[in-house]
């Protein structure tokens, strides 16, 4: 891992951050386009607040996909922190802030007990946090056996902020997005991509590997906790399945936000439009009157088209510079080409 | 991480070196540390250890019962675990186990013959894989959002092809066949099913050049490459024969159920990826062997049984599924400690 | 490098620039609620959970093929919406059709509590709200539903939980080992059936409840769950069962018992019934959506006066003596099942009082009805005001929690009571 390539990483990133973000307007002005009623500030500010779970969850999602894991485990957390939110905002209605930070630290507990079992027993991500939203998936059942809860309103509206018609959550976000830039920029960045561009290479250039990987994940279980926290804020109520779509959504947002499933590339930020994405398709769907049942075959196809776009600045590139185009391999048979050697 | 850059062998067990020079105990522990003969020994016990759950177990009605429910399992975890023996996933999985379902339904409602609905059916679902197969190979879209993506457009196209009548009623032969009610030689036909795709299955994936292929695809595609190895068709078909036993599961469903409706497929999905990794499988791919799934999945309907005889409350069950799961990982992990610390 | 970094940021810049402007012209030039213009037909939502089964198939069919009646048809401009099970997504959908100026939703809800502050929302804009089979606790929506129903003939006798626990009881003599297959788990249809259930069985020391598990409302997966069961139970001697009891008939059959059975309303099991299966079919009728449709359209029509904002289904109540076939394709002489249609077909597709114009056509394709007839009287259908806690998670005014000891049978459950 040489400057080079970080460098030449980093152009990358901005050129799958612009494709996500493209995706994004093309959808959501298509949307103001065929629907009038979107056209307002009302509308707006539900469609923030309403994709805040979302967004949030897939800064973890991504955070942990850039370092070539997997992390199922965003539904899980996603549930419990929704459910224990309910049970005991619903409990203790005054102890609201407590109870916040509370949540945050079971997200971060459950991140760094899935990071510990991965990265220090070399046990496969996929299958751990499996098994981790499996286990909260009960937990959130035993303590709410079926959807209700009253959450006091002090305790929603905190989420639910509005500044001037405003959602505060918007600047929520942008504060969540500008955290993770900054994060990108620091040497437990670097070391994140390097992780899932090359890990062996990671090891060699003395990188904190095993910490900076642990971190990932327990950076990602505090923003499921916060996601949901924040749809707490949106149903107003718990409910022991809340985080069941989680677990495909958040890929499917991921997808839509071009972060590499291969690791080491992606960002983020991209991710977070990938879910505002996600959540405005439907919106326009409903908007040109498609009959109900195709949305999901539309969903499919969009993510379809999403992952081929690198696919096509791939193919423009090589026409511009096709000299040097065998010399362009993607990470992962590099790192196959040194296990061949 | 030191150990990943051993090599391994088709069954996730690290390669030793030339046998002679092992001692005979040692050669023993070596196969005991398998993943394979841990699921197996494991799944083994269980059957008297459900004693301690209920007074009329371990009895011959729990054994039967395991190896009929068993089967859809058994079915779906073969397509699942060849996939994943790539390095992929198949998430159209729940999708195609309904279009199987759905298409014999239909068809033999509309009068085609059982066989020619189960072929045709088989066939549609052969096309699907070959679909995500050809989007992984030549595409290199990931496999994991491929399929997601693929599995959302076909459950809505099933939806807006089957409008006003979801559920399929199942033709007669198929149901006899799967319901277990009927027996051959004394023994419960799907139990029949489940011997005689188990033993191809196994060919396929353990003995076959296909399966040879896939195993060194899943462990590194350009070395493959290197070797002459045709990598793009070998995922294609992997991705195919995932698509075929999706759908074989759902047209089995349809007869155990006598109808089935489109989301018969749905709760499928977790315990196929469940059933591999217990299996001893690497979800990286390259490494796993089909005994091993057959065990996992096997284990996971025996301790359904035993978890329902016990009476547990759902939150209660729940936990127990992933803390097992997290058992089993720990263990094939310790397994393949102890067979390398032998190096 | 640098100029291609430049390119991007120039594109950057020319689509935020692009969208804001969007954003803020439409902000000005369009008022929040704008329904369009006059000489527009009014906009009629049918909004559901997800799709792919025969209940929620045959709910939905009911609700168009009543919405799309010529004389409805020709006033209202009807739109259905599937909304999958994420609730987020279902209140993405009623945001949308709130904002696209709605006047009427109909909606079959994920989530008791969590549409609430959508529904306020609407319903301050003027729509008004009907939900079928589960409910929601926003005060300003209508709840057209069976949870609470108590049977047609005997209105003490409520609760489909409570009341097929009871036949069960009766059926095995008062004791026996039984297997409850409750729904989906973490609902609070499934919680409001299982908990009256259980009181009946609690006062039933003879009862002995050996296996409980969740088939999901899903006749597959209800099967392969009571084969679980039985392979540790083979001595059992009832079941008691929220749909998807035709999968507990097969997994029975296959293991050679008849023994009875209590379940919801699939044509197996009516079949099974006919044929001298013991057992009582009660339970959720897609009708209700048929129901929920023409509550709101009448509101729309006459206002909301005479209209109970808790309308109560009864209960269908179909036994082994009852079961009966049906020759054509419409309830008649007490018939009660479609022996031609599929095994998890749904029978109750009509409601004797609520619903008489619905047909067999209707309900497997939603066209079909011609003429659709006046409610009746609906305060006979409102519901008990002690029963209101399970549907509405409060008790009404002047009344507070507590235990219900009179007019309802069984007495004892938890409800609201006047002080």
């Amino acid at each position: 891992m040489t400057i080079s390539t970080i460098s030449a990483r980093r152009r990358r990133i901005s050129g799958e951050l612009v494709a996500a973000v493209v995706i994004f307007v093309v959808i959501y002005s298509l949307l103001l386009a065929v629907a009038p009623f979107e056209r307002n500030l009302y509308s707006f500010s539900n469609f923030v607040v309403l994709m805040m779970p979302l967004a949030v969850a897939v800064i973890g999602t991504s955070t942990v996909l850039i370092t070539g894991g997997f992390d199922l485990s965003v539904a899980g957390t996603l549930g419990l922190s929704n459910v224990l939110a309910t049970v005991l905002t619903s409990a203790y209605p005054d102890m609201g802030v407590p109870i916040t930070i509370g949540i945050l630290g079971l997200g971060l507990v459950v991140g760094l007990f899935n990071g510990v079992l991965i990265v220090l027993l070399g046990l496969q991500s996929i299958a751990v946090t499996l098994a981790s939203y499996i286990c909260m998936t009960g937990v959130a059942l035993i303590l709410l056996p079926a959807p209700g809860g009253s959450v006091p309103i002090e305790f929603t509206s905190m989420f639910k902020l509005s500044v001037g018609g405003f959602p505060a959550a918007l600047g929520a976000l942008i504060v969540l997005c500008l955290l993770w830039a900054y994060l990108s920029r620091t040497r437990f960045g670097t070391t994140l991509f390097s992780i899932g561009s090359d890990r062996q290479a990671a090891v060699i250039s003395g990188m904190l590997v095993r910490a900076t990987e642990v971190g990932a994940y327990a950076f990602a279980g505090v923003m499921y906790a916060i996601a949901g926290l924040f749809l707490t804020a949106v149903t107003a109520s718990g409910d022991p399945n809340a985080g069941f779509p989680f677990l495909l959504t958040s890929f499917a947002a991921v997808a839509l936000g071009l972060v590499s499933f291969r690791g080491g590339k992606g960002s983020a930020i991209g991710a977070v439009f990938g879910a505002g994405s996600l959540i405005a398709l439907p919106k326009l769907l409903f908007g040109l009157r498609i009959q109900d049942f195709w949305s999901g075959a539309i969903l499919g196809i969009t993510i379809l088209l999403a992952l081929s776009l690198p696919l096509l600045s791939h193919v423009a590139k090589r026409r511009r510079r096709r000299p040097a185009a065998a010399a362009v391999t993607d990470t992962r048979s590099r790192k196959d080409l040194a296990d061949v050697e | 991480m030191s150990n990943n850059t051993l090599p391994t062998d088709q069954t996730g067990t690290t390669i030793l070196p030339d046998p002679r020079q092992e001692s005979v105990p040692r050669r023993i522990g070596a196969f005991f540390a398998q993943p394979v003969v841990i699921v197996w020994i494991i799944l083994v016990l269980m059957f008297p250890l459900s004693r301690i759950v209920s007074p009329n177990f371990p009895s011959l009605g729990q054994l039967e019962s395991t190896l009929i429910l068993g089967l859809f399992l058994v079915v779906v975890a073969f397509g699942q675990g060849f996939v994943i023996l790539t390095g992929g996933f198949d998430l159209s999985l729940p999708q195609t186990i309904a279009l199987g379902a759905f298409l014999t339904g239909y068809l033999a409602n509309t009068g085609w013959p059982v066989m020619g609905a189960i072929v045709a059916a088989t066939i549609g679902c052969a096309l699907i894989g070959l679909i995500n197969g050809l989007l992984v190979a030549h595409a290199k879209f990931p496999p994991f959002i491929v399929t997601l993506a693929t599995g959302s457009i076909l459950g809505s196209v099933l939806l807006g092809v089957s409008r006003g009548t979801p559920a399929q009623p199942s033709p007669a032969a198929l149901s006899s066949l799967f319901s277990g009610k009927e027996s051959f030689l004394g023994v419960p036909t799907p139990i029949w099913a489940l011997v005689i795709f188990a033993l191809i299955a196994y060919l396929i994936q353990m003995r076959s050049t296909i399966g040879r292929r896939t195993f060194a695809v899943g462990n590194s595609e350009i070395a493959s490459r290197v070797a002459g190895v045709p990598v793009s068709s070998t995922l294609i078909i992997v991705y195919t024969i995932a698509g075929i036993s999706s759908g074989l599961a759902g047209i089995m469903l349809l007869g155990y159920s006598s109808g089935a409706d489109l989301n018969i497929g749905a709760s499928w999905l977790l315990p196929s990826i469940t059933a591999v990794v217990v299996g001893g499988s690497a979800i990286r791919g390259g490494a796993g062997s089909y005994a091993g799934t057959i065990g996992g999945a096997l284990l996971l309907t025996v301790l359904g049984i035993d978890i329902s005889a016990a009476g547990f409350s759902e939150g209660v069950k729940q936990i127990l599924y992933g803390v097992i799961i997290l058992i089993a990982l720990i263990a094939a992990r310790l397994g393949k400690d102890t067979g390398a610390a032998r190096i | 490098m640098a100029s291609r970094t430049k390119k991007l940021s120039r594109l950057v810049g020319a689509v935020a620039a692009l969208a804001s402007a969007t954003i803020m012209l439409s902000a000005c030039t369009a008022a929040p609620g704008d329904s369009g213009g006059d000489g527009q037909k009014d906009k009629v939502f049918l909004n559901l959970s997800y799709s792919g089964n025969n209940w929620q198939d045959e709910a939905a069919n009911l609700a168009m093929a009543i919405a799309e009646a010529p004389e409805n048809a020709e006033k209202y401009d009807v739109t259905k919406q599937i909304s999958g099970t994420d609730v987020q997504k279902q209140i993405s959908d009623l945001q949308s059709m709130i904002a696209s100026g709605a006047k009427l939703i109909v909606s079959y809800p994920i989530s008791p509590t969590a549409l609430k502050q959508v529904v306020q929302e609407g319903c301050d804009r003027g729509v008004t709200f009907v939900f079928y089979d589960s409910t929601v606790n926003a005060e300003c929506a209508y709840n057209v539903a069976f949870i609470t129903g108590a049977l047609a003939d005997d209105p003490e006798r409520a609760f489909f939980g409570a009341q097929t626990a009871q036949a069960l009881v009766d059926l095995l003599g008062g004791e026996g080992k039984i297997f409850l297959n409750r729904g989906v788990a973490g609902t609070s249809t499934d919680a409001v059936h299982f908990d009256t259930a259980m009181a009946v069985f609690n006062k039933h020391p003879g009862i002995e409840i050996v296996a409980e598990f969740y088939g999901s409302w899903d006749s597959s997966q209800s099967q392969q769950e009571t084969a679980k069961a039985l392979a540790a139970h083979p001595d059992v001697e009832g079941v008691w069962s929220q749909d998807g009891e035709a999968g507990v008939l097969k997994a029975l059959e296959a293991a050679g018992l008849e023994i009875p059975v209590t379940g919801e309303n699939s044509n197996y099991f009516r079949q099974r019934l006919s044929e001298g299966w013991p057992g009582v079919s009660s339970g959720s009728p897609p009708a209700q959506a048929g129901i929920a449709m023409k509550v709101g359209l009448h509101i729309l029509e006459h206002g909301a006066d005479g209209i109970p904002k808790n309308i109560e289904v009864p209960l269908p109540w179909i036994t082994t003596e009852t079961a009966k076939p049906c020759e054509g394709a419409d309830f008649v002489d007490g018939c009660n099942f479609f022996p031609g249609e599929a095994d998890t077909f749904v029978t109750e597709v009509f409601q004797v009082d609520l619903l008489p114009e619905a047909s067999l056509d209707a309900a497997k394709t939603g066209t079909g009805i011609t003429e659709v007839q006046d409610l009746p009287k609906m305060t006979d259908f409102a519901q008990a005001e002690w029963r209101r806690i399970y549907t509405r998670d409060a008790c009404d005014e002047g009344w507070a929690e507590g235990t219900v000891t009179e007019n309802q049978i069984p007495a004892g459950l938890p409800g609201c009571v006047q002080p």
